[in-house]
């Protein structure tokens, strides 16, 4: 299965024109719109309930404790993005898994983990550089995109993974 | 005297205060946030290192204003500003060793930075700005 990890390379694609029109559906400047929080992803067990007050698809917080269940034993195929709490660029691409999230529901499974609290699964999965968004298949690993991509990198790398 | 009355007139920003350290349980207690000196520090160092370096930020600014403040946080922490968008087995030797404190050695050799706060402007994410206030960190990282 390719993978799309462009270690030498900077991690944005050449695109001439209008780069934020996927990027970004509303204009740039300075609001993030930041649905986790990272201080507060230290309770597992309440964090589906913290997530889904805001929309009902969006990429959920996944645990070392939950990934057996969540990832390797989906029925579905998965999507996760491994992020930091400080990290920018995270915040973009998880923008963009939200929406994602909500344009693939029932077809894919999306979730997020905090490297800086989940160090294990960062650790199992040699997580270096964040973002990194990981696409599973069967239990498999089958794809990744490390850094910052325009939504349709992504947008493509699932539809591989969907019909693979 | 009078300098004591002027130290606890609440409400007043205080010019050059020389009692700053006497805030600073206030803010470590609300949250994990980096000390308003350090995100100063590291803002200022940003807005100079994208001159010298000829890189500018991202068009999202919120990108620039939460790497700042995780350079901020990593001072305060760890005593140098590793870069917040690694993750490490342990920040403390990474941060000894030196290659992921800003300007790590592929921004320095090669201009690359994944964080995004430096971006060359044939970058498709770059803006068109190389200098960004406290106050627009503080909106853009407000509701964290």
């Amino acid at each position: 299965m390719a993978s799309f990890s462009l270690p030498s390379s900077p991690p944005l694609l050449s695109k001439p024109k209008d780069p934020f029109s996927h990027a970004f559906p509303h204009p740039p400047p300075f609001l993030l719109r930041m649905p986790h929080q990272p201080q507060h992803l230290q309770t597992p067990l309440l964090l589906p309930k913290i997530q889904s007050s805001r929309h009902q698809t969006t990429a959920t917080p996944v645990t070392k404790d939950l990934w057996d269940n969540s990832i390797l034993k989906s029925e579905t195929p998965v999507l996760v993005i491994f992020y930091a709490n400080w990290c920018g660029p995270c915040r973009m691409v998880h923008r963009i898994i939200d929406e994602i999230a909500t344009e693939y529901a029932g077809k894919l499974k999306c979730f997020i983990v905090n490297t800086d609290t989940d160090m294990q699964i960062a650790e199992d999965y040699e997580i270096k550089a964040v973002p990194v968004v990981l696409l599973f298949k069967n239990g498999q690993k089958c794809d990744s995109v490390i850094g910052t991509m325009p939504k349709e990198f992504y947008v493509a790398a699932i539809e591989r993974v969907l019909k693979s | 005297m009078t300098t004591q009355a002027s130290a606890f007139s609440l409400g007043v920003p205080s010019v050059a205060t020389p009692f700053r350290r006497h805030r600073n349980p206030v803010t470590v207690r609300a949250r994990a946030e980096p000390s308003d000196k350090s995100v100063d520090i590291m803002r200022k160092f940003s807005e100079q290192y994208a001159r010298k370096s000829g890189t500018y930020f991202c068009a999202d600014k919120g990108v620039t204003a939460v790497v700042i403040k995780g350079l901020a946080d990593h001072k305060d922490s760890l005593g140098a500003p590793l870069c917040p968008c690694r993750h490490y087995d342990d920040k403390a030797a990474e941060a000894a060793q030196g290659f992921w404190n800003c300007p790590c050695v592929p921004m320095r050799e090669r201009k690359e930075c994944h964080c995004m706060l430096f971006l060359t402007p044939d970058n498709d994410f770059a803006g068109d700005e190389q200098a960004i206030t406290l106050d627009e960190i503080k909106e853009s990282t407000a509701n964290m």
